[in-house]
């Protein structure tokens, strides 16, 4: 979204984020109120969508594929989360054409660096290699549909949602010809006179209680914020991208990816202060998530948010 | 301490590609874990190219070009447009990674209100990749700034250090940074003592991020001198 | 500062302004003078309307401002060809500056005020000075409006239509300062030719340029 705004409306704010106090009557360490709802896309094997302070709007959805590949090119497990980040035009008109194309390949390259380490972080995650040469690829596939500001925060919102909605055939390994083998939905009969394809095939579910959030953390003035609208954005001297995984038992923070975006200059006291900032924000959506995604109410299959 | 080595020469045989089992050099292997790898700069490689730099740490090796400023006919607005394009990674996500970050750095550091309606176009190319490829490729593109004539803020150094366990390591080749917790590439402009880009990357636990950080502002520090004085050597030699 | 002493961009040339007035290739910043380019420091003096010396300092990259600038900069005379003619501006490639050819074209606009001096409107068209496809010598000048092109002028004995050809695309030949005729045809056309000088001085290392800049 474009937005014009007058120097003088520009100094009034600056001056206003400096006394902690933002033109929507936040401080700089509050987010505009959010919506997180899953289980929004009925042809998605998860999905979630984020509505940051009501303008803001992310569409998360993942789509999973069983792969083969080369266990000699790849000896070790990898991450299996691919990101990839669609703006539209009616985001932003800067968006027009091929114009979000590459910068949505950043904020996905972003993703992936934060991400990197994710066997790490979900504990479950290496059970999607289901059998030598042979994993669940989790294509997480993100819109941006609308754009009021600090997109990336909305986007790690959404993709923890739908990976938490995510939900992954269990899957049965036999042996096949030639030292290969055959991969089989696990189906588990309870009795009853069913035929095999009306048994539900058994899911299992992610664990994102450790998952990383990546958060904006913007230098206005003096004032380091978090969640800026289009109007305090086109006032950022600089901006960090932080992406803090939390361990909820140990009470412990990694941080799995710093970027300066924008190009702007940092004194090193300000990175450590915003980086810190950041903790402290992924401390408080942390909680407000873990609430959010245990109490929601399962929508009705098949319906998607915009009916 | 890093050191010069005088003029640039690529010899034939080293372009050729490097066969990873000889990646690994005996030296390098009994390198302190404080020290860079042998390192090369040059400002000023083509006479013809309104800018460019090369450098060299070990085995990865970027040459930057810069052309322009010049007027394209549709940029209007009241500053410079700067586009990159960045050869010779062929990983897209990577790709995708560094151009973001290479440009956010350069956009810090050029007067861009000084250059209004005209395009500055930069030309990165990643000859070989072993390691530290975004830090090699931003001094690269320092030198290259210096040698265009383009007005900046001031020369950026950049260092890639990783933690693995509980130790510091200094600019790691591929080999050297496998089974690390986390690294990071700072890059600085040493007259304001600012940072224009980082890059943290990896699992580090939050309080070892501030130790992290020093120790790469400290070793990007200690590359001043060295690509202070290519700068100064090449002025001196278009004098 | 010692003249002479080469500095690399970022590098602190003086600890506060003092005496000097800025020149190109520095910036100030947390009241300290840093260089913005590589090169050396260069200090001169000159004397400014009401007659008090200003000592400027300054970081070139060359001592010939040819080299030293990258874009053709306000006060230089270049050739520049005209591409088309509207009704108040002539939209015009920059070429050269001096004898030293660039490598990409400026575009630039040569409006209808700076045709001639001190005339604020003309009511004479275009054509009567210049016209497509001419070549001429101008000089670039400053304008308050429009900062993403250069603005030449022609308002100067010495600038004006170089070289310029008829309808044919034969040569055209002059006869007076504001007359052409073809050699072909014969039939006479209206230009401002510029008076070449044998003499040319192209470049005045003095204040005309320097004291926009300062």
């Amino acid at each position: 979204m474009e937005v014009q705004i007058s120097d003088d409306e520009k100094l009034f704010l600056i001056h206003g984020v400096e006394s902690d106090l933002r033109n929507d009557g936040r401080s700089c360490e509050d987010f505009r109120p959010m919506i997180l709802e899953r289980g929004v896309l009925s042809g998605t094997n998860g999905s979630c969508r984020v509505q940051l302070g009501q303008t803001t709007d992310v569409l998360a959805g993942i789509k999973l594929e069983l792969e083969s590949f080369d266990t000699i090119a790849y000896p070790k497990p990898r991450q299996p989360i691919y990101f990839h980040v669609d703006f539209t035009a009616n985001a932003s008109t800067q968006f027009a054409g091929k114009g979000g194309d590459q910068y949505g390949e950043e904020v996905a390259a972003a993703f992936h660096a934060a991400y990197s380490r994710s066997l790490d972080f979900i504990p479950n995650l290496s059970k999607t290699l289901v059998a030598e040469g042979y994993r669940w690829k989790i294509n997480m596939d993100v819109s941006i549909l609308q754009w009021a500001g600090s997109f990336p925060d909305a986007i790690s919102l959404a993709v923890i949602g739908a990976l938490s909605d995510l939900e992954i055939p269990e899957v049965e390994v036999a042996p096949d010809d030639g030292g290969k083998v055959s991969v089989v939905l696990k189906r588990p009969r309870h009795g009853g006179n069913m035929r095999d394809e009306e048994v539900p095939v058994e899911m299992w579910k992610l664990d994102v209680t450790k998952c990383p959030l990546l958060l904006t953390v913007s230098k206005i003035g003096t004032a380091n914020l978090v969640d800026c609208c289009p109007e305090e954005e086109s006032c950022i001297r600089a901006q960090l991208l932080v992406g803090i995984s939390q361990n909820p038992e140990e009470e412990k923070y990694d941080v799995t990816c710093v970027k300066q975006l924008g190009g702007g200059l940092l004194e090193m006291e300000s990175v450590l202060e915003m980086i810190e900032l950041a903790q402290k924000a992924t401390k408080g959506i942390y909680e407000a998530l873990a609430k959010r995604l245990k109490t929601e109410e399962r929508r009705k299959p098949g319906h998607s948010f915009l009916l | 301490m890093p050191t010069i080595r005088s003029n640039l020469s690529i010899p034939l045989n080293e372009l050729s590609r490097i066969a990873d089992d000889q990646k690994e050099v005996d030296q390098t292997k009994q390198r302190d874990s404080s020290k860079f790898r042998p390192l090369c700069v040059k400002c000023g490689v083509f006479g013809t190219q309104d800018g460019s730099g090369y450098a060299e740490f070990g085995n990865t090796r970027v040459l930057a070009q810069i052309f322009g400023p010049d007027g394209d006919g549709k940029w209007e607005d009241s500053y410079a447009k700067i586009t990159l394009n960045l050869k010779g990674v062929e990983d897209e996500t990577k790709l995708a990674e560094y151009r973001a970050e290479i440009i956010s750095c350069i956009s810090s550091v050029i007067f861009v209100q000084k250059y209004p309606g005209k395009v500055i176009d930069i030309e990165i190319t990643v000859i070989s990749d072993d390691g530290g490829a975004l830090s090699t490729a931003l001094t690269a593109v320092s030198l290259a700034l210096a040698h265009s004539g383009i007005e900046h803020v001031g020369l950026t150094t950049s260092a890639h250090v990783v933690l693995r366990n509980d130790e510091y390591i200094t600019d790691p080749s591929t080999s050297e940074s496998e089974g690390v917790i986390g690294g990071v590439t700072f890059s600085f402009v040493p007259n304001l003592g600012q940072s224009t880009g980082i890059n943290l990357y990896g699992r580090v636990p939050i309080e070892n991020v501030k130790n992290l950080l020093e120790f790469a502002r400290q070793k990007a520090i200690s590359l001043v001198p060295v690509i202070h004085k290519a700068i100064v050597k090449s002025v001196d030699e278009m004098k | 500062m010692i003249t002479g002493t080469i500095v690399a961009p970022g590098d602190k040339v003086l600890d506060r302004v003092g005496q000097y007035r800025l020149g190109n290739g520095l910036y100030e910043a947390n009241k300290r003078i840093y260089s913005s380019i590589a090169g050396y420091v260069n200090i001169y003096t000159f004397k400014d309307k009401s007659d008090n010396l200003v000592q400027v300092i300054e970081v070139r990259r060359s001592t010939d401002p040819r080299e030293n600038e990258l874009l053709p900069y306000v006060g230089a005379v270049v050739t520049a060809k005209v591409m088309a003619v509207g009704l108040r501006f002539a939209k015009c490639d920059i070429i050269a500056i001096g004898d030293k050819v660039y490598k990409k074209r400026f575009s630039a606009l040569l409006p209808k005020k700076k045709l001639r001096p001190l005339e604020p409107e003309l009511s004479e068209p275009f054509k009567n000075f210049v016209r497509t496809n001419d070549y001429i010598l101008a000089k670039v000048c400053e304008d308050v409006g429009i900062k993403d092109k250069f603005v030449l002028s022609i308002a100067e004995d010495e600038l004006g239509v170089v070289l310029c050809r008829g309808k044919f695309g034969e040569a055209m030949k002059k006869v007076d300062w504001n007359t052409v005729i073809s050699t072909r045809t014969g039939k006479t056309e209206p230009r401002k030719m510029a008076k070449v000088p044998q003499n040319c001085v192209l470049f005045n290392d003095d204040s005309s340029a320097m004291e926009t800049d300062a």
